[in-house]
């Protein structure tokens, strides 16, 4: 057998008989490091030159700040800018959900971490207001995918590590589409909102006066955002180190300033968040040694060739790339998908001309919307069990909503200007 | 056995929230020197990220204690215990392979490593790369109780209590 045939075929196996992903992508590359005599040394020498990266850093830093104002229950205080912003439309709490949507996927890096917390503020209050639960859930599931998207993004530092792309220009470039999907949800919810009558939150718009209080209320909060994108864009910090000012700034703002979060809470927390991204590194480092070994057998040139021997229009590419990437995000989690195929179809989109920066933004979104469709849509699962609702009511409604994602997706892989026109008016040496 | 991770257990939680709270503050404070005080300490950085990798090894060991690794859950629950317990002692078996080969791999690595310093610092790579190995041994030992655990299953047909876990929550998306 082709020592790449075993690759992948025993890494499918032990995928579906139940080991771990971090440890079938180590065992499956051991395997061929062993059938092709190459040293076993090779193996602990990529794991740990894969997470002995400085850039990593910023993952513990997006981990740390969101779970911190998680912890210190800042949604609520989004909830009165929000409200105050969008609160007089029809259909007033859906528009509050899909704008505090927005604000939390700049406070945390994950887009599950965020369906759980829109999901439980939003979910018994919408169900109070008389809205259909299926429908509350569905929306809090779409409304969470951005928060891959907007930065600060988990998915986006692996992705940047994983592919050798600015991770600085990766999160300035998902802001535009961040804000497109919100948009297009927002959209969508006043076309429910008309067909179905859902009621205002206050009969007319509230005021500039109003809106001052909202953001009086959520400016600490909303700090960390502009800490992170200011900080980059002023060319000033690298990525990592604006994480860093955002992590600290986060614990500052929940232990002084609101004083809702106790220093005695601080040790788990600390301990836990660790142990959430130690895994995720974890795969990563044997993601390295997968990506190793697929480099050595020169898997990204042969499918280079491959496809472009079809065609080599931009285009074609990106549409094929976008599907493929929905097939992958409906079998495969967000994380193992990029690991494992960014590899691959990283050199075949350079070769044919896609700027690194869009795929990588486009790719993102793509897996992000791949996190709603079952068996292993992570975001759905968390929306429904916090809502209380079975994955099974949800899936006719959440797969009509989920349509305006998709073609904002489109539309992004379609015109690249909207991943690419922030970083180049922003950081413009970052590109 | 299983008592001693037990007992180790709450040993580790403190160890990575300081080891954590060491790279949140040195990150931190290399930056306010650097930009306030002009000040540059590259060592700065580099002792940060030996912590992080012994953070990222040393809570990958707690995943495997608490069975939260990512997987494809597709088997669990539909079979019946015997059968189960022959699945999960593959699955076992088939980590026990890798934690095996973090161990003596990884002390092989970590040895070659003292004769590398680091750039800034001068320390030697042992330091880093130790943590490998150290990893290894304890997810070598929470495998075994596992292995352990299944032959129990797959003798007397009851399912064991560890079964039960909680379905992990993937925060990484």
């Amino acid at each position: 057998m082709h020592p790449l045939t075993l690759l992948l075929v025993s890494m499918t196996v032990f995928m579906v008989i139940g080991v771990p992903i971090s440890f079938s992508l180590i065992l499956c590359s051991l395997l061929v490091i062993w059938v092709a005599d190459l040293p076993l040394m090779v193996a602990v020498q990529q794991m740990f030159t894969g997470i002995n990266a400085f850039t990593l850093l910023a993952l513990p830093f997006f981990f740390l700040a969101g779970n911190v104002m998680t912890e210190g229950g800042i949604s609520e205080r989004l909830v009165q800018l929000a409200m105050a912003l969008v609160g007089h439309l029809r259909g007033g709490l859906a528009h509050v959900n899909v704008v505090v949507g927005m604000f939390l996927s700049g406070i945390s890096g994950s887009s599950t971490a965020d369906a759980a917390a829109i999901g439980s503020v939003f979910c018994p209050a919408m169900k109070r207001r008389g809205y259909d639960e299926v429908f509350s859930v569905s929306l809090t599931a779409c409304t969470a995918t951005m928060g891959a998207v907007i930065p600060p993004s988990i998915l986006m530092v692996v992705y940047g590590a994983t592919a050798g792309v600015s991770i600085g220009a990766l999160l300035i470039g998902g802001i535009l589409p961040g804000v497109l999907m919100g948009l297009g949800l927002m959209l969508q919810s006043h076309v429910f909102a008309v067909k179905y009558d859902f009621p205002r939150e206050h009969p007319r718009f509230l005021g500039l006066g109003a809106i001052w209080e909202g953001v009086k209320t959520a400016a600490w909060p909303l700090g960390v955002p502009f800490i992170i994108v200011i900080g980059m864009v002023g060319g000033v910090f690298t990525p990592t180190e604006s994480a860093s000012i955002a992590a600290v700034y986060s614990l500052f703002v929940t232990l002084v300033v609101f004083r809702s979060l106790r220093l005695s809470h601080l040790p788990k927390l600390l301990a836990e968040t660790t142990i959430q991204f130690s895994q995720v590194l974890f795969c990563l480092g044997g993601a390295s040694i997968f990506g190793w070994l697929l480099a050595f057998y020169q898997v990204p040139e042969m499918v280079t060739n491959f496809i472009t021997a079809f065609t080599q229009d931009p285009i074609v590419i990106m549409i094929l790339i976008v599907v493929i990437n929905v097939v992958l995000g409906t079998f495969m989690d967000a994380l193992p998908a990029i690991l494992i195929f960014v590899p691959i179809i990283h050199p075949l989109a350079v070769t044919v001309g896609i700027h690194p920066v869009h795929l990588g933004v486009i790719v993102v979104m793509t897996q992000s919307f791949g996190l709603l469709t079952p068996p292993l849509g992570m975001v759905a699962m968390t929306a429904c069990a916090v809502g209380g609702v079975p994955m099974m009511r949800i899936q006719k409604l959440l797969h009509i909503m989920m349509i305006p994602l998709l073609i904002v997706i489109v539309l992004c892989a379609l015109a690249p200007w909207t991943v690419l026109l922030l970083p180049k008016l922003l950081v413009p040496n970052w590109l | 056995m299983e008592r001693l991770f037990g007992r180790l257990e709450p040993w580790l939680g403190p160890v990575l929230a300081a080891l954590l709270a060491f790279i949140t503050v040195g990150v931190f404070i290399q930056v306010v020197l650097r930009y306030v005080f002009a000040l540059s300490f590259l060592w700065g950085e580099e002792l940060s990220l030996f912590a992080f990798i012994w953070c990222v090894f040393l809570g990958t060991a707690v995943c495997s204690w608490r069975h939260t690794h990512f997987s494809f859950d597709m088997l669990s629950g539909a079979m019946p215990a015997r059968a189960e317990g022959v699945q999960r002692l593959v699955v076992d078996l088939c980590i026990l392979t890798v934690t095996v080969v973090m161990v003596v791999t990884g002390w092989q690595f970590s040895n070659l490593s003292v004769a590398r310093l680091s750039p800034a610092l001068g320390i030697t790579l042992f330091v880093p790369t130790i943590v490998i190995p150290v990893s290894g041994v304890l997810m070598t030992l929470v495998c075994l109780i596992d292995i352990v655990r299944d032959c129990r299953q797959i003798a007397t047909g009851e399912r064991s209590a560890g079964t039960a876990d909680a379905p992990p929550i993937d925060f990484t998306a």
